[in-house]
């Protein structure tokens, strides 16, 4: 395998964003995930083999090491950073299709909150995981989300929730996008969430951490 | 009800680090680098622009609290607290109700650190506001605890809508027996209040009160941000 390929799944894996970054102290002074991929992309590598074979790579071992709590939430942030910059320069292959997403995370706090903080944790790890992520923001009613499900007919619904009064409002939205969308994957998540309130609402995973939300998708992205 | 309003400066609290590395998510409660260097460096740019502000509204009727129903009324207000948070106030004779907010800068700094990129930077900012508003509640509460005390009277721990089987929706219920936008903190239909970093909820007053030190130990809650705290 090229070696390149591996120290971009390094620069990953300990959050190495660019030359100029100090952090890693280990990775002082060399090229990170910016110019690596650059790098790359210049040589002739297929943007597609760089997501799969380095990138995702990378953000793989990120997982790894928070499930066994090796590593807690701002080193992954690190790595998402890392991942965003090499991202930037593959972003121009998706548009034209000559690299895939995963697939589509559509993401929003629900209706009547405004907690923004883990939403986007989620997001960016959702994102730095290879998928597409469309963001809604805060405060987001059922109408949004079906009517990004209509533009996106196979992508995944992720609702954010941070009061058991805007729980209330999830519960509301998962029946409406069901009730249009019966078969369509919603993951839920946020600090009073559960797995039972998961099961009685009938939403499809409920996780309570980012690293749980990408494994579902995975586990779905691949199957479908 | 007398109304008394509070202004704090960041300089005037006590920043736990501790909980900072904790709500950070690093279960070894311990900062590492480069994030320790980020934290210092954002809370001394919030020392520019952060003002906390905190008020107070102390009931002038006794306090009603029925433990086995898990009710406590304040000037006719009735809350349900629930049985734990009722038998905490059971010896109280006056009711404070308190709200204090690190204010909407902080948020929109955060909000402007993700936007531009800058992830780590932005949920550290987050975090303090977190911290910095229970740390100014924290300087408020120690306040009253001094003034009550040249009275003989003492305070509880304070107690929040939200937690301990007390609904959070009860939060109409605080609001409507203090000043509208008591210190510009405002209620949405849903309870949440805006600025988000805000707290609020209640204190007993009484000559047989007493501050719970262990309260921790005590509780099982395990999503508290008081959680540990010495
Ligand atoms: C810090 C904190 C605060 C801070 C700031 C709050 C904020 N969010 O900005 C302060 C001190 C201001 C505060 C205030 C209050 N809080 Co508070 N707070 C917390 C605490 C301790 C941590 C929240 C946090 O910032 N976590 C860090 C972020 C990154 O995590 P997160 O948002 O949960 O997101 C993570 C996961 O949940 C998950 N996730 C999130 N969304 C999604 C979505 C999907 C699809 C998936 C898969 C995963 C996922 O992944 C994220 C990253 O790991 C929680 C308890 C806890 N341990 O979670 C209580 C908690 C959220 N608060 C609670 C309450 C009640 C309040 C108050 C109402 C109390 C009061 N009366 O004053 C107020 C309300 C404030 C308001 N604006 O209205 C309750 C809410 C439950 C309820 N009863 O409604 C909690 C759960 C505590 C409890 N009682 O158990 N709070």
């Amino acid at each position: 395998m090229n070696d390149k390929l591996s120290t971009l799944a390094a620069c990953i894996e300990f959050g190495k964003i660019n030359k100029a970054a100090p952090y890693p102290p280990q990775m002082k002074g060399q090229d990170g995930a910016d110019e690596i991929t650059k790098q790359l992309l210049d040589e002739g590598v297929a943007p597609g083999d760089i997501l799969s074979d380095a990138l995702i790579k990378g953000m793989e071992k990120v997982g790894e090491k928070f499930s066994k709590n090796q590593i807690f939430v701002p080193q992954m942030l690190m790595s998402a950073k890392a991942m965003q910059f090499a991202m930037n320069h593959l972003k121009p292959f998706f548009a034209t299709g000559e690299a895939d997403r995963r697939g589509t995370f559509v993401v929003g706090t629900v209706e009547g909150d405004l907690h923004d903080i883990g939403k986007n944790i989620v997001a960016m790890m959702v994102e730095g995981n290879g998928y597409e992520v469309i963001d809604l923001g805060v405060d987001v009613k059922a109408e949004q989300f079906v009517a990004e499900i209509e533009k996106n007919p196979n992508c995944f619904i992720g609702l954010s929730a941070l009061l058991t009064t805007t729980m209330a409002n999830m519960e509301k939205i998962v029946s409406e996008i069901k009730g249009k969308y019966p078969e369509q994957n919603i993951c839920i998540g946020g600090a009073p969430v559960t797995q039972d309130f998961c099961d009685k609402i009938g939403a499809d995973s409920y996780n309570p951490d980012p690293q749980g939300v990408v494994k579902f998708l995975n586990s779905v992205a691949v199957a479908s | 009800m007398s109304v008394k309003k509070y202004q704090l400066t960041i300089d005037e609290l006590a920043i736990d680090r501790k909980s900072i590395a904790r709500l950070l998510g690093f279960e070894t409660e311990q900062l590492e680098q480069p994030y320790l260097d980020m934290v210092e460096q954002e809370l001394q740019l919030a020392k520019s622009y952060v003002r906390i502000e905190g008020g107070v509204v102390q009931s002038e009727q006794k306090l009603v609290v029925d433990v086995k129903q898990g009710i406590v009324a304040v000037n006719g207000v009735s809350f349900n607290v629930g049985r734990q948070v009722a038998g905490y106030l059971k010896k109280s004779e006056q009711a404070i109700l308190f709200v204090c907010t690190a204010g909407k800068d902080i948020s929109d700094r955060s909000k402007e650190l993700m936007n531009k990129g800058d992830l780590v930077e932005g949920f550290i900012v987050d975090i303090l506001g977190s911290v910095i508003v229970e740390a100014g509640m924290d300087a408020i509460h120690e306040q009253l605890k001094q003034e009550f005390q040249t009275t003989g009277l003492a305070v509880t721990n304070r107690y929040s809508p939200g937690y301990c089987s007390w609904d959070v929706a009860e939060q109409h219920k605080l609001f409507s027996l203090m000043p509208d936008n008591f210190c510009d903190i405002t209620l949405t239909e849903s309870s949440l209040m805006e600025p988000v970093k805000s707290v609020s909820g209640i204190i007993g007053i009484g000559e047989h009160v007493r501050f719970r030190k262990y309260a921790c130990e005590e509780c099982n809650s395990k999503n508290c941000i008081y959680r540990n705290k010495k």
